[in-house]
């Protein structure tokens, strides 16, 4: 749950990172588009947010490259340009979404979930496992009806294993969904959150596979 | 003429000229083709005496005798059918013995003679109470004398009908020729009111260029000038509309950062959180506050705004005040503001344009250059221009770089700083308006040099 804002305005920006973390994004904020480019090519991330004016490489050669590159993460333009003929290019150049500014920060919240909702093959919002539902939008947590409190990286954490069912996710790779690159970590952090989890929702439910990683079974 | 009407001006000069020219010419055919006439009718009435004269003296060669009892009456009736019976009346002939004794004479003709004289030639004369011309033809040899005579009424109409009858044609081309006219006049303006009718209806929006196709020579110059201003008016709002779209677009960014922070603030529980999202939304506030402030000023940077006073102004006295208003900041940062002894600088533009011009270069200049820093105004003069160096010992700009600065909104990749990229728009549009020059280069200390020439007498 990594996401990439690439954005010129150091107020927008700031703001746009802020939101996001809020709801439990890793966030990695560049302000150009060589640097975008040079993060993309360096780290996984399950959404874009690209501004289209940017120095150095404008937004749309940013897609380009991105696109060009064979790249598959969902992309979000975040543009002043608001003509019909700039949506367009912006989409047929590769993009996924396309929101002009200024914007309701609710609803890019909820376009940015519908986004990586997408991006782990899922289209239903609510995650269910057996009596265990997880709500990404109202970021919340059931099991068996009664509400569980997680802590924002905890949610994460739940959520990066439950959209990769049956699949072992190594400690690096959830490191790197969780945490952006200014995030100081320590080496310990996933075990422990992991640890935190196990106590909420009982032992079985997340399986550790010594020397790999962790990984939430399929239901049969 | 107080018509300004090109076609009634034409109609109303040509039209009378030509009619009147053409009236001269009948008027002239009518006299000559009167003269050729009358001409004739005296030939005729020559050729009448003198046959007649034959026929007597034929008469009187066969009887031998002077006697007008001698002229047997067939003879007469011949010598009469021998003229045309329609001008008996206007036509009359006496014969005389030279002792005047009367020998013959038509019924029409008195018993006295036609003409006293006696000469040969012709000669007028009143016979009951009317005008007559007499041909009168005397024989010495045979021993008497022909007088024939020609009523001038008959002569005048025989001229008249002749001499009109040639003018007929020419009359009758008159109302024709009248008509090419009007038609030709109507049909060379024709054009004018197919253009006045295309232009009127144009779509106000419409500035494409005016086709010069089927127009006549005379007009293509105007409409190829008119086409030009066309262009330049769709240039000029071309530019503007690219601004207003610019304009609008930088707006929509900050807006949309403070759109976001306030929306933060509402979200916010933790206060610490909170009065952080406060400080953004006062720097965006802030920051949108000097965009729409620049914008402003470049938006009045209009050709009428510099030429509105241009009284003469001292550029030293201006740049002193610039400098004083720059010192707080200066002081600030440690930073040492200087401006280099000179002249006046004595220049004709609109003192405003030039404070805004320094206020500029200097603002720009204390964001750039670090603490403990310098600023060295120069001032210097030739006979043409005067020259205003501003050098600072900031970062400078990359010479590959120094052609995008003067773009609008264009801001250097990785500046941090809070400049919306509209400063050295504004000075590059106030050089312009007052014809001058604006370059940049690297200053001696390191940092940015930017040179200005303006003309001293220029005429924005």
């Amino acid at each position: 749950m990594r996401v990439l804002v690439v954005e010129d305005d150091p107020v927008l920006g700031q703001g746009l990172q802020s939101v996001l973390k809020q709801d439990g994004y890793a966030v990695d904020w560049v302000k150009d588009g060589e640097s975008a480019i040079l993060f993309m090519d360096s780290s996984e991330y399950t959404l874009v947010i690209l501004d289209l004016g940017l120095p150095k490489l404008n937004g749309l050669e940013v897609l380009r490259h991105f696109r060009t590159a064979g790249k598959e993460t969902p992309v979000l333009i975040l543009t002043a340009r608001d003509a019909v003929a700039d949506k367009i290019a912006g989409l047929d150049a590769g993009a996924d979404d396309y929101m002009t500014k200024p914007f309701d920060v609710d609803e890019l919240a909820a376009r940015a979930r519908a986004l990586s909702r997408r991006q782990t093959g899922r289209s239903t919002p609510v995650i269910t496992h057996g009596d265990l539902q997880l709500d990404p939008a109202a970021h919340t947590v059931t099991q068996g009806g009664v509400v569980i409190e997680f802590s924002g990286r905890e949610f994460s954490l739940l959520q990066a294993l439950l959209e990769n069912r049956g699949k072992v996710m190594s400690k690096d790779k959830l490191t790197e969904s969780l945490y952006s690159w200014k995030d100081e970590i320590e080496s310990n952090a996933i075990e422990v959150h992991i640890h935190h989890l196990r106590k909420k929702l009982g032992n079985n439910l997340i399986r550790t596979i010594r020397g790999v990683g962790y990984v939430i079974d399929k239901p049969e | 003429m107080k018509s300004s009407s090109l076609q009634k001006k034409l109609l109303v000069t040509l039209l009378p000229l030509i009619l009147l020219g053409l009236l001269l010419a009948s008027l002239i055919m009518y006299t000559s083709v009167r003269t050729k006439v009358e001409e004739l009718t005296d030939a005729q009435l020559t050729h009448t005496a003198q046959v007649l004269s034959n026929l007597v003296n034929h008469e009187f060669i066969e009887h031998g005798y002077v006697d007008r009892s001698l002229v047997a009456l067939d003879d007469i009736e011949y010598i009469y059918h021998s003229f045309n019976a329609s001008i008996n009346e206007s036509m009359i002939f006496q014969v005389r013995s030279l002792e005047g004794v009367l020998l013959l004479r038509t019924a029409g003709s008195p018993e006295y003679p036609l003409s006293p004289s006696s000469s040969s030639g012709f000669s007028n004369a009143m016979i009951k109470g009317k005008t007559w011309k007499i041909y009168t033809i005397p024989s010495q040899k045979n021993g008497y004398t022909v007088q024939v005579g020609m009523k001038y009424a008959f002569l005048d109409q025989i001229q008249a009908s002749i001499a009109l009858q040639a003018l007929i044609p020419i009359l009758a081309i008159m109302p024709i020729l009248a008509m090419a006219i009007v038609y030709g006049v109507r049909s060379s303006t024709i054009p004018l009111f197919h253009l006045s009718q295309d232009i009127r209806q144009r779509a106000p929006h419409d500035l494409s260029r005016i086709s010069t196709i089927d127009l006549p020579d005379e007009i293509i110059p105007l409409i190829s000038g008119f086409n030009t201003l066309l262009d330049r008016v769709q240039e000029a709002i071309e530019h503007e509309r690219r601004f207003t779209d610019d304009a609008a677009h930088e707006l929509r960014t900050p807006l949309a950062g403070i759109k976001l922070q306030a929306q933060l603030i509402l979200k916010q529980q933790d206060d610490a959180a909170r009065n952080e999202a406060l400080t953004y939304l006062i720097q965006a506030v802030d920051r949108t506050t000097h965009l729409v402030h620049q914008l402003l000023v470049l938006a009045r940077l209009g050709p009428e705004q510099a030429s509105t006073d241009t009284t003469p102004a001292s550029l030293r006295d201006i740049a002193v005040t610039a400098l004083a208003d720059h010192y707080n900041l200066a002081n600030k940062k440690h930073i040492t503001l200087k401006l280099e002894d000179g002249g006046p600088g004595i220049i004709r533009a609109n003192p405003h344009s030039l404070t805004i011009l320094l206020n500029n270069i200097l603002g720009n200049a204390l964001q750039y250059t670090p603490n403990n820093g310098e600023i060295d105004v120069e001032i210097t003069e030739s006979q043409q221009a005067v020259i205003l160096s501003v050098s600072d010992s900031g970062p400078g700009i990359p010479e590959h770089e120094r052609e995008n600065v003067m773009r609008r909104f264009y801001r250097i990749p990785g500046n941090e700083g809070s400049g919306c990229g509209l400063g050295l728009s504004i000075v590059g549009r106030i050089v312009d308006l007052y014809h001058g020059q604006i370059a940049l280069e690297r200053s001696s200390q390191g940092g940015l040099k930017v040179n200005i020439t303006l003309p001293r007498n220029q005429t924005p």
